[in-house]
């Protein structure tokens, strides 16, 4: 929907300097800032420089600095010198959280600020997060205070939940925020599913795919002389294929996307029988298939790896306290990158997504590399939706973090946080409130 | 009832000398002991320091490179009574059918098997205070737990803590009882005080009828209340806004009794004045935030602008999954302020103070209990993972044995 959509994150890419010309605008426009204005050169050096990527890729750490031309990375490592002088500080390219409701609900407890679950229909492809995405959030600013720089924001309810965005925490509109849209198509598995029109895993799984089978992939031109609608394709079931056809619905056409791997299915799913039932429906109507959650993911780490699905996990401290998770353990994300799973992790709650670097830390502690952690909360996810978010490298947007320390540890605290080359301003609700408190008058 | 006198006599661990060598010691009582040794004796902190001699027959434990810490005390738990998974059929933890339920014991809820106890045994966690919810205003009496692992809810209650109870006010009393038919109906905060100030009074005049040739019958709920207001039992007051911290202070102030601690207190940092003022220690959350508008004004200094004005603060759980990394969510507060040393006794030493049992536990200093936690790094690092665990000497949990 929006002229910066995926193409900013696209590696290389013309219109790459106008997406992130309109997104410092945003962020100038959001904060009323002078330090929004991305044009010229701008250098920060001596720093470590956390990249992003996966070990699979080369150095994942670079000493020295960062060197920005128009918002985007022109060189990174050694040589860069200058500029603002970081005095050892690192820079890594902060959290992307896969799997999120920021923006959608602000206070968990007050309705009116609640629009991440719909309700009421178990099928729902057409429906948006970004038409309810608000910019305006006050979640937002606290969040990328404290190095959130972006999220998959998911809905939640039913069987289909909707369409996913890849949002940023900056960004004065929604089309500036918007990162990819859609991202994805949102399918629950297990008793999140269930609801309307369904009472068990079962009955989520027969209407899912009858949902499935009454929308099959377009015919390509000339397999047949029709126009390929999902009416058409489904005129078995009703008789009249003389009736000339009608244009396909909006949610036909996500069916269509869906079917035709033009849009991904992100399947919710923890316990290990419901990541297996994703597996299984997406070999059977060959989706593009993403799993968030996974509690229970390590059961079934060969099944994952064999798939080929990867898997955004978490939170990492999910606990066996439902019946979901009841083999919950803080191991499950080693295991699975130890079996050769792609992975990403997600923290779920929107006002903790900061701690998305705690639970990474975590992870390590019981087994996950350090530089697998990393890019677990920075560019893996994205990167798994075909966009280079969260990964410092030459060619793509300026936009990263810089700490006083190892960013998993939770005494590190967020010095400055940079977007398409300009400094975001941190102050929000919590600071302006510590101001206001810390000397009491 | 002589059957489990003769149980609960029965020596639980069996009677030896350990000695921890090597160790960074954080004591809680005083600066850091490198290279220290801690001798434990039939449970008990026998000795502290550097070069300590070892008793003949000791077990050995080299620790050298790990880190010791007293146990960590919750003083904000439902464990027990919100048992693992959760469900219907384990949700023990507000009897939400009057506001005022004094009369309930949180440990009469207390499901022995719940799972969430060997995990946070595995977190380092060895005394927690099983609270009831908050849904009630007043919603009952407590029980602080040592975290042994047995079959008996006797053999865990921690003997020597004194009584607790629960009070609440703000939003989730008024969501409870506001939809409510019949005369428990609270709408508003002034409901709320409206009804703590007329049961309060009904207690005094319950005593004063009590004195009389003909008294009424005993009643129970206001036989607690008077307990309260005689200072007998500990009052936790789970609250977030200003409004009601005050509020309650007015009710407490005018009936005479103290409070002995804010729970979650998101908002204390605005009247930290007045708290410190009425000698109330508060427990409360790292940074959490925004899971409802009472906690829209919290912000992450909120311990460490406490902290600055001589109130002794915790930080709490008040979940089964938090309270097996409160080190990590202590830790978090160095970064606005406060001290490594700050953060270890917001988990131990001022918990224990705050549940009356600074005595026996809450520091490695000699005479207290043996409960210890070993860690393989510094307790406040991400990576740090908990080793061993003891509860008056008991090995409670082993990471060599877990894997």
């Amino acid at each position: 929907m929006s002229t910066i959509s995926r193409r900013s994150f696209v590696t290389g890419g013309a219109s790459l300097a106008a997406g992130l010309a309109a997104s410092a605008a945003s962020v100038a426009a959001l904060t009323g800032s002078a330090l929004a204005g991305s044009d010229g050169e701008k250098v920060y050096s001596n720093a470590r420089i956390l990249l992003g990527t996966m070990p699979s890729e080369g150095a994942t750490e670079l000493r020295g600095g960062l060197r920005i031309v128009n918002g985007v990375i022109a060189e990174i490592g050694p040589g860069v010198t200058g500029g603002i002088d970081l005095g050892g500080a690192t820079i890594w390219p902060g959290i992307w959280d896969a799997g999120s409701a920021i923006g959608l609900a602000d206070i968990d407890l007050e309705g009116a600020t609640r629009d991440d679950a719909e309700t009421g229909d178990a099928f729902l492809p057409q429906m948006r997060v970004v038409d309810a995405f608000n910019p305006a959030s006050e979640v937002l600013p606290v969040l990328r205070a404290r190095g959130v720089m972006g999220a998959l924001v998911v809905p939640s309810g039913g069987i289909v939940g909707g369409q996913a965005a890849w949002m940023r925490t900056s960004g004065s509109t929604v089309a500036a925020a918007t990162v990819q849209e859609p991202a994805g198509v949102v399918i629950h598995l297990g008793r999140g599913g269930v609801g309307a029109g369904t009472a068990t895993r079962m009955g989520v799984a027969a209407r899912l795919r009858d949902a499935l089978d009454a929308n099959p992939p377009p015919k390509a031109p000339g397999e047949d002389e029709a126009p390929a609608t999902g009416k058409k394709a489904t005129s078995a079931k009703h008789k009249a294929p003389e009736a000339p056809a009608k244009p396909p619905t909006r949610s036909e056409r996500v069916w269509h996307d869906l079917r035709s791997r033009k849009l991904r299915a992100i399947f919710e799913a923890d316990r290990a029988s419901d990541v297996l039932l994703a597996c299984a429906i997406a070999a059977e109507y060959d989706l593009d298939a993403v799993i968030v959650g996974a509690a229970e993911g390590w059961m079934v780490a060969d099944a994952l790896k064999s798939a080929n699905i990867p898997v955004i996990v978490g939170p990492v401290t999910v606990q066996p306290e439902s019946f979901e998770t009841m083999n919950a353990r803080y191991d499950n994300a080693a295991l699975l990158h130890a079996a050769g799973v792609r992975i990403g992790l997600r923290i779920g709650d929107p006002h903790r997504a900061y701690d998305l670097t705690t639970e990474a830390g975590i992870a390590v502690a019981w087994g996950l590399p350090r530089e697998a952690a990393i890019a677990a909360i920075s560019g893996n996810s994205p990167g798994f939706f075909g966009l280079s978010a969260g990964r410092l490298l030459v060619g793509q947007e300026a936009s990263f973090v810089v700490c006083n320390g190892d960013p998993l540890e939770p005494r590190t605290s967020v010095q400055r946080v940079i977007v398409g080359g300009s400094e975001v301003p941190l102050a929000n609700h919590q600071t302006e409130l510590y101001e206001r408190f810390k000397v009491l008058k | 009832m002589s059957l489990l006198i003769a149980l609960l006599s029965l020596p639980l661990a069996a009677a030896h000398d350990l000695a921890i060598q090597h160790a960074t010691v954080l004591t809680a009582a005083g600066p850091a002991i490198v290279d220290g040794t801690v001798i434990v004796h039939d449970g008990v902190i026998a000795a502290v320091g550097v070069g300590v001699p070892v008793p003949a027959g000791a077990e050995i434990l080299d620790a050298t490179g790990k880190f010791l810490i007293p146990g960590i005390i919750d003083p904000h738990s439902h464990m027990g009574d919100y048992s693992w998974p959760d469900g219907g059929g384990h949700g023990d933890g507000n009897e939400a059918t009057e506001p005022f339920t004094p009369r309930v014991w949180a440990g009469d809820s207390v499901d022995l098997e719940d799972p969430a106890f060997a995990l946070a045994r595995a977190g380092g966690v060895t005394t927690i205070q099983v609270l009831p919810g908050s849904a009630n205003l007043i919603g009952g009496r407590s029980v602080v737990l040592k975290l042994r692992p047995r079959r008996l809810l006797d053999q865990m209650i921690f003997a020597a803590a004194p009584a607790g109870i629960k009070m609440a006010i703000g939003e989730n009393p008024k969501r409870v009882y506001g939809n409510a038919t019949d005369d428990d109906q609270i709408q508003t905060r002034m409901g709320e005080f409206a009804a703590l100030r007329a049961e309060f009074q009904a207690a005094l005049d319950y005593r004063e009828a009590r004195k009389r040739a003909s008294p009424p019958p005993r009643d129970l709920d206001l036989d607690v209340l008077l307990d309260v207001i005689d200072d007998k039992i500990l009052v936790h007051l789970h609250c977030y806004e200003t409004n009601d911290i005050l509020g309650f202070y007015r009710i407490a102030d005018q009936f005479g009794f103290h409070i002995q601690s804010l729970q979650h207190g998101l908002e204390a940092y605005k009247v930290r004045d007045v708290v410190k003022a009425h000698g109330t220690m508060l427990a409360t959350f790292s940074d959490w935030w925004g899971f409802k508008l009472e906690s829209w004004d919290a912000i992450p200094q909120n311990a460490v602008l406490a902290t600055q004005a001589g109130i002794p603060v915790s930080i709490h759980s008040d979940s089964a999954s938090f309270v097996q990394r409160l080190n990590l969510e202590a830790a978090k507060m160095i970064r606005y302020g406060w001290t490594e040393d700050d953060a270890l006794k917001s988990v131990t030493l001022w918990p224990a103070m705050m549940l009356g049992v600074q005595a026996r536990v809450g520091s490695i200093e000699v005479g207290k209990d043996a409960d210890l936690v070993l860690y393989d790094k510094d307790p406040f690092s991400v990576y740090a993972r908990v080793q061993r665990t003891w509860i008056d000497g008991e090995l409670v949990y082993d990471r060599a044995e877990a894997q």
